[in-house]
């Protein structure tokens, strides 16, 4: 491969490699080393679809965002991701109540959130990392 | 930057080589220098501008570029990048790129409108129309963000993003091949950004290639550790 220009690797978006090949120890290991760095990748990452590469699992850890919200709070994901044994190759598994449930810890979330919103620093928009094995 | 220095050399009283200087840093952030040493810089040269002349929309916008891609105040950003635009002609318009703070309060939709006004204004920006694509692919009008990066590409033949985005939207659509294909088009170029390397693994993932998608991982993934973060 050729030299080339940059030498910056932005982590956000190797995050995106990794959970398109399902490796999410790692993806939301790089997603953290991109907020420590405050990369400014990561202010779209809510947008992007390389965040949802398959739209087949939807997964919406517990980032809560700043339009009411409050801050971008990885440990947050990684306990939801944790709690929910979503890793390694639990991703591949189907899970056919995935989004109801979701949907109903997110509900949940974001009525703690709102409750404790002043005492966040940073300002976000809700994160929601979407995470699906390869087609 | 030079030019920008060699001018305050001159005069060091130049607002506008300040603020010069403050977009330039700007621009080498997150893609050519980590954003905890750039940033800071852009909004330091921003700030001396300002000092010298409160209502140059140049470092206005700058500021505002900082408060939004670094201090992730978007609130704040976009009434700074508001703030610029009311200063300047509808003219300029187009370089201030107000715009790209509108999806971070929730104005995607918006966001897309600003942008194509100010490439109406000035059609010839590669950088306005790259945007455009950018939102594009985000609002999933993934056909949409392809033209965008087409047109994109007519104007600058070099336009990495416009090659990413093109990737991204064929990618988003099924078509995992054409993806790659274009990825791997956007970093064969000159100005090609390494870390982008990792949209090839998810063209790959997606076509089943896992092995060569990891060995481009854990290279992305060593280097990402040697030379990026610092905190």
């Amino acid at each position: 491969m050729k030299n080339r220009g940059s030498i910056m690797s932005e982590a956000e978006v190797l995050a995106m490699g990794y959970a398109a090949v399902g490796d999410m120890d790692t993806a939301f290991a790089a997603l953290e080393r991109a907020y420590q760095a405050r990369s400014a990748g990561l202010i779209y990452l809510h947008l992007d679809p390389a965040m949802n590469p398959c739209g087949r699992i939807r997964g919406m850890p517990s980032w809560c965002g700043g339009l009411g919200c409050g801050s971008l709070r990885l440990s947050n994901a990684r306990s939801w991701r944790d709690q929910n044994a979503f890793q390694g190759d639990h991703v591949l598994s189907p899970l056919p109540d995935f989004e109801n449930v979701l949907q109903q810890r997110e509900q949940r979330r974001l009525s703690t959130c709102r409750d404790g919103a002043s005492k966040l620093p940073l300002r976000l928009p809700i994160v929601s990392i979407l995470v699906s094995p390869a087609a | 930057m030079d030019l920008f220095q060699h001018a305050l050399l001159q005069d060091p009283g130049y607002a506008r080589a300040y603020a010069g200087i403050a977009d330039v840093w700007c621009n080498l952030a997150d893609d050519w220098v980590a954003p905890d040493e750039a940033y800071p810089m852009a909004k330091a040269a921003a700030q001396k501008a300002l000092q010298r002349d409160p209502e140059l929309a140049e470092a206005i916008t700058s500021l505002g570029k900082v408060l939004c891609w670094h201090e992730w105040d978007f609130s704040g950003a976009e009434r700074q990048l508001e703030h610029a635009v009311a200063l300047e002609s509808q003219l300029r318009r187009g370089t201030l790129c107000p715009g790209t703070a509108l999806p971070l309060v929730g104005r995607l939709p918006d966001a897309i409108d600003e942008l194509r006004k100010a490439i109406v204004l000035d059609p010839l920006s590669a950088e306005m129309s790259s945007w455009v694509a950018r939102f594009l692919l985000y609002s999933k009008d993934y056909q949409g963000a392809i033209t965008q990066g087409h047109k994109t590409l007519e104007l600058d033949e070099q336009s990495i993003r416009s090659t990413l985005y093109i990737g991204s939207a064929n990618l988003a659509l099924g078509d995992a091949k054409t993806a790659l294909e274009w990825y791997r088009r956007g970093q064969g170029m000159e100005r090609a950004v390494r870390s982008y390397d990792a949209h090839i693994a998810r063209a790959l993932a997606a076509l089943g290639e896992r092995d060569e998608a990891e060995a481009i991982l854990g290279r992305l993934d060593e280097e990402s550790r040697q030379h990026y973060v610092r905190s």
